[in-house]
């Protein structure tokens, strides 16, 4: 898949998980894997840049002798995963179109 | 490798980063691999799924990089300028795609172009040489593009003096172009598609302003000569003077010209009505005038002194124009 759409689909499968509940590092790997291919050094920068954007928080929480760090969605975070849905109608008739168009030929 | 190997290994390759950067990245894998170890993997198994310290530390310095970029730019700064130039110049050439072009005058100041690109979609080439001040922009990817063209409405200003004595280019597409304010211009370009043109107080030599399906409004005018087309949507014209030629030109659109002033004037549309009034005495102008279905308040006649020209062509339409004083 084309770099740059993956990146943005990454992120919104990213808030999407975030948005059941917050989660932490090695969580959100495997409920995104089941989805999409993503390795730990892709899913670093992307809740680095989400955290700065406003689309998540971060806390600390001991757990097990140590400190997990939790990742929460905030409502832009939310704003994202409304629009990403809002998309797919339109996005669907881009598809159907591009289809279509490929697959006729003109006699 | 083990654990504290691994982590070891990954500071040492991050050495350019900053301190509190390498620590938050630390606590990123140790985190992931103590998660992994709780949940009955193996250390190194976990460890060597991440990919070696060297290419890990290689991709988190290029993420770094990338992402500083984008803390750079995202600033509001949007009446910023990014284009502008104190350069003499005397051609101005602003080109866009799907996005909405207005041209502001300044009483005095410096041309330039205020535009945020957006990340990854907008395209602008910016150059000025030999006193051309080019500004071009255009779309990458269009799915992207596409689904980004609903956030934020985009657009383009161009500011320049309003005494600004050259060429001026404006060209969009599927966006609209707004023009006033302009005392001095020599040849002047204002063009889309499938969007409407507003000019208004400009004095221009040679004006041409150009759409297709939609309306151009245009008042206080003046220069030598003006050409106004569109197709499938009406003119609107307001005291114009152009004494070498004036054309109004559409399709399947009404012409309402007041108060137009010129030696030869065109006014041609189809399945629409042509109303107006010209400045001048009928009495001067060799007159063409045509309508298959409606009424005509003009005659048809030339006489060989008469130095002036107008021609009114429609069908299924009515012409109304007057001449005032």
């Amino acid at each position: 898949m084309n770099i740059q759409r993956k990146k943005g689909l990454l992120d919104i499968c990213v808030l999407s998980v975030l948005k059941k509940a917050p989660s932490y590092g090695y969580m959100i790997i495997g409920e995104v894997s089941q989805c999409i291919e993503i390795s730990e050094s892709t899913l670093y920068p992307i809740l680095k840049r989400l955290e700065s954007s406003g689309s998540l928080t971060t806390y600390k929480k001991e757990y097990n002798g140590r400190t997990r760090k939790y990742y929460k969605i905030a409502d832009p975070g939310i704003t994202k995963i409304n629009e990403f849905l809002s998309e797919w109608e339109q996005m669907k008739q881009i598809y159907s179109f591009v289809e279509m168009n490929s697959q006729e030929e003109i006699k | 490798m083990k654990q504290d190997e691994f982590l070891a290994k990954l500071m040492g390759e991050l050495g350019d980063l900053r301190e509190v950067d390498r620590e938050q990245i630390r606590e990123y894998y140790n985190e992931l691999i103590c998660d992994g170890i709780e949940q009955g993997r193996e250390e190194e198994n976990i460890i060597a799924g991440f990919g070696t310290p060297e290419s890990i530390a290689l991709k988190a310095k290029k993420d770094h990089e990338e992402y500083n970029q984008l803390m750079r730019s995202t600033p509001s700064s949007n009446t910023k300028p990014q284009f502008e130039t104190d350069l003499p110049v005397h051609t101005i050439i602003v080109e866009a795609q799907n996005i909405r072009i207005n041209v502001r005058p300044v009483s005095s100041g410096t041309v330039r172009v205020l535009f945020q690109p957006r990340e990854v979609i907008d395209h602008v080439s910016f150059s000025v040489e030999n006193g051309e001040f080019i500004f071009r922009h255009n779309m990458q990817n269009f799915l992207l593009s596409w689904l980004h063209m609903f956030h934020l409405p985009q657009v383009i200003t161009l500011e320049l003096p309003s005494h600004f004595a050259g060429n001026l280019r404006v060209k969009s597409s599927n966006a609209a172009v707004t023009v006033s304010g302009l005392t001095n211009l020599s040849n002047g370009q204002f063009i889309t598609s499938n969007s409407r043109i507003a000019v208004e107080n400009i004095a221009c030599s040679s004006l041409l302003i150009q759409t297709s399906n939609g309306g151009l409004n245009v008042s206080n005018l003046i220069g030598d000569q003006l050409e106004a087309v569109t197709s499938n949507s009406r003119i609107s014209a307001f005291s114009c003077k152009f004494p070498n030629g004036l054309l109004l030109s559409t399709k399947n659109g009404g012409i309402d010209g007041k108060c137009l002033d010129s030696d030869k004037i065109v006014l041609q549309t189809s399945n629409s009505a042509i109303t107006g009034s010209i400045i001048g005495d009928m009495r001067d102008y060799a007159i063409q005038s045509h309508t298959s279905n409606g009424s005509c308040n003009l005659p048809n006649c030339a006489y060989p002194d008469q130095k002036k020209h107008l021609l009114v062509r429609t069908s299924n339409g009515r012409i109304k124009v007057e001449f005032v004083q």
